[in-house]
């Protein structure tokens, strides 16, 4: 297992259009032993860069390193690499234990070693009592884990999987995730997963690099990237319900400065370093991030500030509640536990930690910090 | 809009009964949820409401009128499928204005009525720029408007939406789902709504049905169906994480649960201990949800159950995590993402005794619905 | 350096698919070529041997089947002659075309009938329906040659017409039935649904989104008919004969007239290319109605 690294790289593909920049220096630190989720919307270039680091791909700028050694014009098959497709892509021909010790008896290893390797990791991903099955015989799900065990069996310096579980039925997904994570805990292996489905993101993953635009826009844990979004595309792509955007107006109301909402009467109070950023830098208008999840319909502390709306939908989930309150023309979401006394019409209060607005540049849209 | 009521309704395919012996009746202009697993019976009842399918035995009826050999197009019903089901040949404009065109409204509207019609559903629905595209060219979440669209344009007296979110991507599926309740108000019909995910039916019904292999397991309101499920199935199919679920069985004379799976007791007080007392027996079902576990990292009277941390997994607001006492598998629900707990860990788990939901081990009936 | 490396397989790999391509056309067209270069020979250069690739062209064929070319006689008295070609190309078109009119009339709602109600029986019904094909037409024909005469329908069109219904009826059911079913019922219940009667749902739903198997069925049914030479042989006189008997004009007496048969032969096909360059278009646009998944 080694760690991969990436340094200003670029790829660029030939269209009708002209040059078409796939990546744009990307910076990537994949440690060793790490599961690294890649996590985008289609088209981001997040394919682009795992096709880059398995070498399926020309890298057009810029080093790769796998370990210590650049690896920019080693092979596939030389960088040791194993990939994991979204459509598994088994040998229909084989059984299943065929599948998996075809490229180890294809290295010339010893049969005993094959058959131990086989066994254990077919222990681990619960395929052992499929090994003599067709691989045309299996669910999706068993499809996928014998594409995980062939693809792990390998020992490869890094496992890259590309989004591995998107045609599994949804009541294994979460299986199949635990297996995969459990692998890393047991083998050790350096992971690079690619997704677009933030839930997905956040179960397999210890960090995160979110991309957009060809462009690797954060790297870090959930949490990092939860409550310290670095941009607006960020903040609004991970996080279920979406974060709360609003556009304000900053004022100032006997020396404090206030960010009043566009279209309503809501009034948010930054914390007083943010205030100082914002009158250093003179904006005149701001947008402003809250996400529904750190919005309470309780007072927790004496530091919280408050807010009024309408409750406008109440959504009962079973474990937890989903609210949309509307203050004005404004809608917004509200993330809370179970409260049946609360009701469509109702006006409530609602509380918030000022640490927790997330301010960003009106053009920019990068983060606004002290 | 009609009140609609079912008797004794049975409907087989060859051998197999897709619906068996149904009796309910369904509000005026109720949101009226059909919950259930894959191969409930949810879209045959669907059919069979719309008359696009016989049924055996029984009588359906809408404000009290006999529909059974009424035809479809007679009934004044609007059904969307499961796969949209969008003429593929005719453009977005066409497929919402198509039950207009039917010989059954014939002559009702002109071109200019059906034009204007079509742009304010189009409107409401958002899909006023799309009207000249095929539904090849549309995504799943746009298909399904239009399929919307082509269902309310009629004005229908029932209005049967057969699993609308089911294959629309997860991030898209809890916005669409929060604008039903918008929509809702514009129908003023009555619907029945179909759906495989528990979150959809306590959310947007008025009362849900369970249904499951083609028999009724309950029907009430979403809190009910929710914390007083009737029996292990409904238990086990509405919530997530699955319900934890084991045997028990009680000792009156120290007021405690034993569990043999993973040999443990525990004390149970107040009205839980109460209702067990007035039921009588001794063996129980036990279901204990995931967010009614607690845990905590050192022993004290209260966590007092020792467990072994199994793996865990971030979700998008909560953490789950396995764990086991003995040879019993617990799932726990923490509304915390960022716990972290290793895997073999010990912990200490305890019960909330009072939310505890006892099924009576012979019938699988929840005995708080007994009283 | 590894960017030349893969251009240069590229063009390799290239290079290899486009020698095998031509070879195997090459082998596949070879008669038809040889067949069109037989219309334009002199006889003396069809009969050469070893074979003659090059040669002076002549269109002497096409005229004599058009009935444009005259024989002159021993006595200097000049006759025009009968474009067989001519006949032979009415016929064809006036019974093949109503053949597939009317197996299309009713083999259509047939199909239909078979991929979604349910008949007792209906597999036997499908499957005699195909059993029509199974039968070598020479074992029937000596039985159909008098049945005909009897009722007096030798010699007519009416006779073929029926008789072809063997060929294309069949292929038209089974093929046009295979695509229905492939239809989702769910957009004929949309369509029942919407108020619309099962006619309306037939020709405006159904019919339009199985027109990629109705064009390929039609297509293989007119191939068949057309192509077709003992039933006309034998039910029909000169007159009547479809174009493929027709070339047997040119087996005269004293000669075969190579070049008057190849002539005809690339005749007679030339209706059945433009038909399918036609309906090519629907077999595709069928094809890629990815509306509909399944």
């Amino acid at each position: 297992m080694a760690s991969v690294s990436l340094k200003n790289v670029y790829k660029y593909y030939e269209s009708k259009k002209g040059k078409v920049e796939a990546v744009k220096n990307l910076n990537l630190d994949i440690r060793d032993k790490e599961i690294m989720v890649l996590l985008g919307p289609s088209g981001c270039g997040k394919t682009s860069t795992l096709r880059m680091i398995a070498g399926i791909e020309e890298i057009s700028k810029g080093k790769l390193y796998i370990g210590d050694n650049l690896s920019n014009n080693l092979t596939p098959a030389q960088r040791n690499i194993a990939l994991a497709f979204e459509d598994y892509a088994l040998y229909f021909h084989l059984t299943v234990k065929e599948n998996i010790a075809l490229c180890l008896e294809a290295k010339k290893i010893d049969p005993n070693i094959i058959k131990k390797r086989i066994k254990d990791i077919s222990e681990i991903l619960g395929i052992g009592d499929v090994l003599d099955l067709k691989t045309t015989a299996l669910s999706g799900g068993q499809q996928q884990r014998v594409s995980l065990a062939r693809a792990l069996v390998r020992d490869p310096s890094i496992f890259l999987l590309d989004e591995p579980i998107s045609h599994i039925e949804i009541e294994k997904r979460y299986r199949i995730l635990a297996e995969i994570k459990e692998i890393n805990h047991k083998f050790g292996s350096t992971m690079l997963y690619i997704t677009h489905n933030q839930t997905e993101a956040i179960a397999v993953g210890k960090r995160i690099g979110v991309m957009n635009f060809a462009e690797l826009q954060q790297v870090g844990t959930r949490d990092e990237i939860f409550n310290n979004p670095i941009n607006l595309f960020v903040a609004g792509f991970v996080g279920q319900p979406p974060i709360n955007i609003m556009r304000c107006k900053i004022i100032s109301e006997k020396d404090v400065i206030i960010l009043k909402v566009e279209n309503s009467s809501l009034k948010f109070i930054p914390e007083a370093k943010i205030a100082k950023e914002l009158y250093k830098l003179n904006f005149k208008e701001v947008i402003l991030g809250l996400r529904p999840q750190n919005i309470y319909t309780r007072k927790i502390s004496d530091k919280q500030k408050s807010f009024k709306g309408i409750i406008e939908i109440k959504e009962f989930l079973g474990e937890d509640m989903h609210l949309v309150l509307k203050s004005g023309d404004l809608k917004f979401s509200v993330y809370c536990n179970v409260d049946m006394e609360l009701k469509k019409d109702k006006e409530l209060e609602l509380f918030y930690d000022q640490n927790r607005l997330h301010l960003f540049h009106p053009k920019t849209e990068k983060v606004i910090s002290a | 809009m009609p009140k609609i009521s079912l008797k004794n309704v049975t409907k087989k395919f060859e051998k197999v009964v897709a619906l068996n012996n149904l009796s309910v009746e369904i509000n005026d202009r109720e949101f009226f949820i059909i919950l259930g697993p894959s191969g409930a019976g949810k879209t045959t009842f669907l059919k069979v409401i719309a008359g696009l399918e016989n049924i055996e035995n029984g009588e359906i009826y809408f404000d009290g009128d006999l529909i059974n050999n009424i035809a479809t197009a007679k009934r004044d019903v609007a059904l969307t499928f499961e796969d949209y089901s969008l003429y593929p040949h005719f453009t977005v404009f066409n497929n919402i204005a198509a039950p207009l065109k039917s010989s059954a409204n014939k002559n009702k509207y002109n071109r200019e009525q059906i034009r204007e019609k079509v742009d304010k559903f189009a409107k409401m629905l958002n899909i006023n720029h799309l009207l000249d595209r095929l539904p090849s060219e549309l995504s799943g979440g746009q298909k399904q408007r239009v399929a919307l669209g082509r269902a309310l344009i009629k004005e229908p007296k029932v209005l049967l939406l057969d699993e609308p979110l089911a294959h629309v991507d997860a991030k898209i599926r809890n916005q669409l789902r929060t604008e039903f309740h918008f929509l809702r108000e514009k129908f003023q019909t009555t619907t029945i709504y179909t759906s495989h995910d528990y979150k959809e039916a306590i959310s947007l019904g008025d009362r849900i049905m369970f249904l499951n292999k083609g028999e009724i397991q309950q029907i009430g309101i979403p809190e009910i169906i929710y914390n007083f499920p009737k029996n292990t199935i409904v238990a086990l199919n509405v919530g997530w994480p699955e319900i934890n679920l084991f045997d028990c069985s009680v000792n009156f004379e120290n007021s405690q649960l034993f569990c043999p799976k993973g040999d443990f007791v525990f004390n149970i007080s107040g009205n839980i201990l109460k209702l067990l007392k007035i039921y009588g027996k001794s063996e129980y079902i036990v279901g204990a949800r995931p967010h009614h576990i607690s845990f905590s990292v050192k022993p004290s009277d209260v966590y007092n159950l020792k467990a072994i941390c199994g793996t865990s997994e971030v979700l998008d607001n909560q953490s789950v995590f396995y764990a086991k006492i003995k040879n019993l598998d617990l799932t726990i629900l923490v509304n915390d993402p960022d716990l972290s707990l290793i895997y073999k860990q010990e912990l200490w788990l305890s019960f909330d005794d009072q939310s505890l939901i006892f099924f009576d081990k012979e019938t699988n009936e929840n005995i708080k619905l007994k009283e | 350096m590894n960017k030349r490396k893969k251009i240069g397989k590229n063009i390799f790999v290239n290079l290899s698919t486009s020698i095998v391509l031509i070879l195997s056309f090459s082998f596949l067209l070879f008669p038809v070529y040889w067949i069109l270069t037989m219309a334009l020979k002199t006889n003396p250069d069809i009969l050469t041997y070893p074979p003659k690739f090059f040669f002076q062209p002549t269109i002497k064929g096409f005229q004599y089947i058009l009935g444009l070319a005259k024989i002159v006689g021993a006595t200097g008295v000049s006759a025009g002659v009968e474009s067989w070609f001519l006949v032979g190309i009415k016929n064809s078109i006036i019974v093949v075309v109503s053949t597939v009119l009317i197996s299309l009339a009713v083999g259509l709602p047939a199909a239909y009938v078979l991929a979604r109600y349910k008949l007792k029986g209906k597999e036997d019904i499908a499957f005699t329906i195909l059993s029509f094909r199974f039968a070598p037409p020479l074992l029937v024909i000596i039985p159909l040659y008098l049945l005909f005469s009897k009722i007096g329908l030798y010699n007519t069109y009416i006779s073929l017409i029926w008789v072809y219904q063997l060929i294309s009826l069949p292929m038209i059911v089974w093929i046009v039935r295979g695509y229905m079913e492939e239809i989702p019922i769910e957009i004929e219940q949309a369509g029942m649904v919407d108020g619309y009667s099962r006619t309306w749902i037939f020709f405006r739903l159904v019919l339009p989104l199985a027109k990629s198997g109705i064009a390929a069925a039609t297509l293989l049914a007119f191939i068949y008919c057309w192509n077709n030479f003992i039933f006309g042989m034998i039910l029909a006189a000169v007159y009547v004969q479809p174009v493929t008997v027709q070339a047997t004009r040119y087996l005269t007496p004293d000669a075969i007239m190579f070049r008057e048969i190849a002539a005809i032969c690339i005749g007679a096909a030339l209706p059945l290319l433009i038909l399918s360059i036609f309906l090519q278009r629907y077999l595709i646009s069928g094809l890629s109605m990815g509306a509909i998944k399944r």
